[in-house]
């Protein structure tokens, strides 16, 4: 069995960006510190099963993402108390603009499963097969999901995906091809 | 190998939002020692979930065997893995044990007051009857006197004075528990009206705070200072730390500048000294998630959502922890911690066939705390030392469960 020093190695290393993953998915600061606790003691409890280093980050998110799931599944969710004054640790760059927070809502507004293929995909960027494993669905699923998502952003909130020259970044900026479809 | 779609504009903006919500983000809050706790918990749930489903597949096949084996109960934790060794007081026990209290050696008599009915035993060897009360739900000493907490017949609490000969005077009503300063220089509680009174200076001054305005019920847990007069007291000032529990969970200081402030980050607060614990949230599976806060900066020390913070030590140094399912019933273990970073030191933890109930504790110096415990119909005194000791500091006499027979000295 690994020692608990890597394991805490481990721990220190990963922990932040699996906070940052759990707040995408929970929308609190609350809930994320609560998820990836249980998804570290739950990879703690497998840790000498793990064989393949490599694999760590994949497997760890996967227990964070199904926490994350068992979390929405609870059907009381709804009466949690949870204070209005809880001290929430806001991330948010200095960058981050009022079309950013407009997107951000949008997001939060999501189903579930929705968000978390959002969030795999274009957070995470991980490719629509390695979400399909990571959620266990289908990559036709993923893809339908994630096409949802997209038509739902569109057409709810347009005005946050104007063509903004000033405030694109370079990779931003739409390709010959983009301005031909009229994006 | 996989093909990696480029992502279109809107992608773009959209993975450009969610980087910016969280890319600044590097707290890394959990700590080795709270996950390999909350690992040894979802270890038990696991052995209970596998257990019971043993006992279920076998109660299809012989039901009549496992009705009078008598079925896994539900709640039941099963037996932690230590072996079950003969407490001692002078023998420093396993850091986890199933709480057995067989053979608990008894030791002194508590070190601190305390009332059984209406009598009052002090530390110091006096017995004191208390007249016009049917009994003591809780005791402060103030002065040469006391201050107690009394309920009549009908569930109406209140605070009342008691002198050194037992007579009682300034009978007021009280809403919840009463509250001391870490010294216990200063007595404190609420009103059913969210009023909030102190007596301090060994009972010469009695004072009038602010009154709580957010609605009740109400339920003072601490007080910040040893002198309530403002200008008299600490540069930070003194104030009383209420809790309410009526449609919102709320935390509310009424101080010594005549200010009520809501204090943010917790629901409850479960105990202060210097150090704050509390609760931040009750999840929807009824467990509690805590947190111990730093006086200075507020900063969180440690978290955790599988035990809750009743009590800290005296000096601070060690915290009384149980599990976050605690509720009023009393909790079915008991765990010593160290107050700053939630590092276990002693826990006893019922199983099948050791279940005790904890109903309350107080600290009888900063390394011992005093535990009033119901188990196998009994009732007793149990002194638990943070060096892993256990004796009886009143041996155990039978009782029913909803009757406990003592109230000790809030410290």
């Amino acid at each position: 069995m690994r020692s608990d020093e890597e394991f805490a190695a481990f721990m220190a290393a990963r922990q932040p960006a699996l906070l940052r993953t759990a707040y995408l998915l929970t929308g609190s600061q609350a809930d994320a510190e609560d998820v990836v606790q249980t998804a570290l003691a739950k990879l703690y409890l497998s840790w000498h099963r793990v064989r393949v280093r490599e694999s760590l980050d994949s497997y760890a998110r996967s227990i964070l993402v199904n926490e994350c799931r068992s979390l929405w599944r609870r059907p009381f969710r709804r009466r949690e108390v949870i204070t209005e004054v809880l001290p929430e640790r806001d991330g948010t760059s200095r960058e981050y603009d009022g079309r950013d927070e407009t997107l951000w809502r949008f997001v939060q507004t999501l189903p579930p499963k929705q968000r978390a293929v959002v969030v795999l995909r274009y957070y995470e960027e991980l490719t629509e097969a390695e979400v399909a494993a990571t959620l266990g669905i289908s990559v036709g699923t993923v893809k339908s999901q994630a096409s949802r998502a997209l038509a739902a952003l569109r057409r709810r909130v347009p005005s946050a995906l104007r063509s903004d020259p000033d405030h694109a970044t370079p990779d931003e900026l739409p390709t010959p091809d983009e301005k031909e479809e009229g994006r | 190998m996989t093909q990696f779609t480029p992502f279109d504009a809107d992608e773009r903006a959209l993975a450009r939002a969610l980087h910016g919500k969280v890319d600044q983000m590097n707290d890394a809050p959990v700590g080795l020692a709270e996950v390999t706790s909350r690992a040894r918990v979802i270890r038990r749930r696991r052995r209970v979930v596998v257990a019971a489903s043993l006992t279920a597949a076998a109660a299809v096949v012989v039901p009549m065997a496992v009705l009078a084996g008598g079925a896994l109960r539900p709640d039941a934790t099963p037996p932690v893995s230590s072996p079950s060794p003969t407490p001692s007081a002078e023998v420093m026990l396993p850091a986890t044990m199933p709480f057995d209290l067989a053979n608990v050696p008894t030791g002194e008599p508590p070190a601190v007051d305390y009332a059984e009915g209406s009598t009052i035993h002090a530390a110091d060897g006096r017995t004191v009857e208390v007249g016009g009360v049917a009994g003591i739900d809780e005791l402060a000493a103030m002065g040469d006197g006391w201050i107690a907490a009394v309920s009549d017949n009908s569930g109406n609490r209140e605070a009342v004075r008691i002198g050194p000969d037992g007579a009682v005077s300034d009978r007021v009503p009280l809403d919840g528990s009463l509250a001391i300063s870490s010294a216990g220089s200063v007595v404190a509680w609420a009103g059913p009206d969210g009023s909030v009174t102190v007596v301090q200076s060994d009972g010469a001054e009695t004072l009038k705070m602010a009154p709580i305005t957010a609605p009740g019920p109400y339920s003072a847990v601490a007080v910040t200072s040893e002198d309530c007069v403002e200008g008299r007291s600490s540069d930070a000032g003194c104030a009383v730390i209420v809790n309410t529990s009526g449609e919102r969970q709320e935390v509310y200081q009424s101080t010594s500048r005549a200010q009520v402030d809501k204090v943010p980050g917790f629901t409850k607060v479960t105990a202060y000294r210097g150090l704050t614990a509390g609760i931040t949230r009750v999840r929807d599976d009824l467990t509690a998630c805590s947190r111990v806060v730093a006086p200075t900066d507020g900063s969180v020390l440690w978290r955790s959502c599988d035990l809750q913070v009743p009590s800290l030590s005296p000096l601070a140094k060690h915290a009384v922890a149980w599990s976050s399912q605690a509720d009023g019933l009393g909790s079915s273990d008991l765990a010593l911690v160290t107050a700053t970073r939630g590092d276990p030191i002693f826990h006893l933890v019922s199983d099948e066939d050791h279940q005790v109930t904890v109903l309350s504790t107080t600290w009888e110096d900063d390394t011992h705390l005093l535990a009033e415990v119901y188990f196998d119909g009994q009732w007793g005194v149990l002194r638990v030392g943070v060096a892993r000791t256990l004796d009886w500091a009143l041996p155990p006499v039978t009782g029913e469960d909803v009757d406990p027979p003592y109230a000790l000295q809030l410290r």
